[in-house]
């Protein structure tokens, strides 16, 4: 976002930048935590109870039902709240997942070179070339829907980023001299991949974590969306958006509220890691 | 893919453009001057060849374009096509019709007897031919000269004359000069319409036939546009890019209030029902079905989710289709009975399943969940289920659903035979074996009296509502949009039929 240095005043746009992304993720992030936090203690909070005779009502039209209610008369504010909680944890989940593996996978690869860097880089490519969303559509498809399951999936289908990134800067790593020293001093490999290696890679690998984890919260949504993530009467963002759709012209407030939810969620995780990474030239 | 979009996009300006120039030319001058209308399909054809394609969206342009032996009319009586009169013999096994000798196909030809044969013999014939399998109470046909065809059966069968509903007659020198291939793509037929064009992905347009021997095409040209998705359906229907369009439910409202278009609601052939299956523990206790029938608001219901156009009912077929009884009621909703017959029965908080398919009903989705959560109230532990349409219809089919499964059914004869056959059988796909009702729908096909026939109904209808073998839900009702400047009758059977 601020390579093009060269442009005059740039410098000093950049600099002023940088607080105000951090300004605008924290506002995100803090209305997201209040929707996570607060909601469940409203007095009116219930996800899933329904009310066929109050379906459909408008936005901040009723104290007990702040953002209105959907089609089955269920309250929106709670259901978004209890939505991105869901994906919340789905992405934290799913990312701390593909980071261990892609961690290991890395290190491993890296320290070793050779054949069994060969091959897991192999396999990496192979996962590479397969779109990742058709993959999940089929997998879901054939083995059924939950929470449980998408985590995994997500996790193992989106680790090789962090396996590329952690195997090149350990190739780089082990030539150096401390690390020579540590291998003349008759340390394990085990113990100069923990206390060294694993160390070093460690934040570049995190920011990508946090990029990853807004791109995790897209494709749980789009996959809600489209019926084979989070299987009802468990509220989700994407599925909230998917039933709202049919009631685009006379409620759009039901496909609004979770898409701007969305956004916070998204927008907040992404503007953070921007202002929290490495700048420009880092470590 | 982009093709048959821009393809689409071109033949709709020019059909709006001729709309337009139309109505600029005379002003205030409407429906004798529109000579062309787009109606949209759900889905687009296999096929246009009847005797290997009976789904429901080939049969919109089969209606169209053939003629069969006998029609159902709007009030679901059977009427007279291609046949004049048809009669049977004391045992229901032996029916004669006498064909009309005044129709002829889109080449000129006249309808015989040997068309009629041809297209009976080619349906049975070949066992890839899903025609055939309206025929199996068929033994033999015979042609008595040219206007006269006489159809033995293996049983009595009492709606034979609502069965030849379904079978589209095709002309057999046409048929055998073009080949059952070319055939498929475009028919020729002795119905008011013939196939100009068929765009694979795209339209199907169908002019007039000036020469044929009923009520003639209502308009010059018919396009049937293939729209699956119906938010699409009921935006283009609004914008003018269709004519005729199907809505979901839950863009009646806005359609409604827009006034752009005429919104026609007609009661249709479909019911919903909640079917049990009654091997599992608890759905074998007749007391937990009863709770779970009473505790359905089916006013509330149809009143919030399906526009209030349905109507709540108690029985396996709707109003239009032969064996409705008008006397049998539709339940009442009980919460608290609900829940005492639930605690007397002892239920333990066992989970019961509740599958639906996730496509193919308006608002199924959420009809489930408000089912369930109906369930869930009289303390029933109910847990949605949601299956992938065909992976439903192959459990429904196989007898394999779990617990409470919502379904639907439309029989396009309009006649509770084959509902409650497939329904109510022992080992077809119901749950519930029971002699009683079998030996019932074995008496009903052999009677040829009509109101003795739908007494016998009647009482199959009477022993499901006692036992609870199902708890109906609804008589659907399909909801249009119509463009104002179109004169369109709706049918209960949702075929689109300009004549």
């Amino acid at each position: 976002m601020s390579t093009d240095l060269s442009v005059p005043g740039a410098v000093h746009r950049s600099r002023g930048a940088a607080p105000l992304s951090l300004m605008v993720a924290v506002a995100m992030l803090a209305t997201v935590l209040l929707l996570i936090v607060v909601v469940p203690f409203l007095p009116g909070f219930d996800p899933l109870k329904q009310n066929l005779m109050l379906a459909l009502e408008p936005p901040f039209a009723r104290p007990a039902h702040l953002l209105g209610t959907d089609a089955l008369g269920r309250d929106i504010l709670s259901r978004i709240s209890v939505g991105v909680r869901v994906s919340v944890l789905v992405a934290i989940g799913a990312v701390a997942l593909s980071l261990a593996v892609g961690l290991m996978v890395g290190l491993v690869a890296g320290w070793l070179r050779g054949r069994i860097d060969t091959l897991l880089m192999a396999i990496g490519n192979i996962q590479l070339a397969i779109p990742v969303i058709l993959l999940l559509i089929v997998l879901v498809a054939s083995l059924g829907s939950s929470p449980i399951l998408l985590v995994v999936l997500l996790g193992l289908t989106n680790w090789v980023g962090y396996a590329r990134i952690v195997r090149s800067q350990v190739v780089s790593l082990r030539e150096r001299e401390f690390i020579a020293a540590a291998t003349t001093a008759g340390a394990s490999g085990w113990w100069i991949m923990r206390k060294h290696l694993l160390p070093n890679v460690l934040p570049s690998v995190l920011v990508l974590a946090a990029f990853d984890l807004g791109l995790i919260i897209t494709i749980e949504s789009s996959l809600s969306f489209i019926g084979l993530g989070i299987q009802p009467p468990t509220p989700s963002l994407g599925l909230m958006i998917s039933e709202g759709q049919r009631y685009l012209q006379t409620n759009p407030s039901l496909t609004l509220f979770p898409a701007i939810a969305i956004i916070f969620l998204i927008g907040g995780v992404q503007f953070a890691s921007q202002s929290l990474g490495p700048r420009p030239g880092g470590r | 893919m982009s093709r048959a979009f821009t393809l689409t996009r071109r033949l709709l300006l020019a059909v709006s453009m001729a709309t337009l120039t139309a109505s600029l030319a005379i002003p205030g001058a409407l429906a004798q001057d529109k000579t062309s209308v787009v109606a949209a399909l759900v889905a687009e054809p296999l096929s246009l060849n009847p005797i290997y394609d009976t789904g429901l969206p080939a049969l919109n342009v089969f209606y169209n374009v053939f003629d069969q032996l006998t029609t159902i009319d709007a009030t679901g009586k059977v009427i007279p096509r291609l046949a004049t009169e048809w009669s049977h013999s004391e045992d229901l096994k032996t029916w004669t019709f006498v064909l009309r000798e005044n129709a002829t196909f889109h080449d000129g030809t006249p309808v015989t007897a040997a068309d009629v044969l041809f297209t009976y013999e080619t349906a049975r014939g070949d066992p890839k031919a899903r025609l055939g399998n309206y025929l199996v109470t068929v033994d033999t046909i015979t042609a008595n000269g040219d206007y006269e065809v006489v159809f033995t059966l293996k049983i009595p069968y009492a709606p034979f004359d609502r069965q030849a509903t379904l079978i589209p007659i095709v002309s057999k020198a046409a048929y055998e000069a073009m080949g059952a291939e070319a055939y498929a793509k475009k028919p020729i037929a002795s119905g008011p319409y013939s196939v100009e064009n068929w765009v694979n992905g795209d339209t199907i347009t169908l002019k007039r036939y000036d020469a044929y021997w009923g009520n003639p095409g209502a308009y010059e040209t018919l396009v049937f546009q293939p729209v699956p998705d119906e938010t699409t359906r009921a935006n283009s229907v609004q914008s003018g890019d269709l004519d005729v369009a199907l809505l979901g439910p839950s863009s009646v409202p806005a359609v409604r209030s827009s006034g752009a278009v005429n919104v026609v609601d007609q009661q249709s052939n479909r019911i919903l029902y909640v079917g049990f299956n009654s091997s599992q523990t608890w759905l074998a206790n007749p007391a937990i079905r009863e709770a779970i029938n009473l505790a359905i608001d089916r006013e509330t219901l149809g009143a919030r989710l399906l526009n209030g156009a349905v109507e709540p009912t108690s029985q396996l077929v709707a109003k239009v289709s032969f064996g409705f009884d008008p006397a049998i009621t539709a339940p009442t909703f009980d919460v608290e009975k609900a829940k005492s017959l639930v605690s007397e029965a002892g239920y333990d908080g066992s989970p019961i399943p509740l599958t639906y398919a996730t496509t193919g009903l308006p608002q199924i989705d959420q009809i489930a969940q408000a089912v369930a959560f109906f369930l869930q109230e009289i303390g029933l532990n109910v847990e949605l289920d949601p299956l992938e349409a065909s992976t439903y219809s192959a459990t429904w089919f196989g007898g394999e659903l779990k617990g409470i499964y919502i379904g639907a059914f439309a029989p396009s004869v309009m006649d509770a035979d084959l509902p409650f056959n497939m329904l109510l059988r022992s080992g077809r796909q119901g749950y519930n074996d029971d002699p009683e009702v079998d030996a019932l729908l074995d008496k009903q096909i052999g009677q040829a009296d009509l109101a003795a026939r739908a007494a016998t109904l009647s009482e199959i209808s009477m022993i499901v509502k006692d036992k609870v073998y199902y708890a109906p839900l609804f008589i659907d009702t399909y909801t249009y949009a119509v463009a104002k400047d179109v004169a369109w009758t709706p049918r209960p059977d949702g075929m689109i039929v300009f004549n």
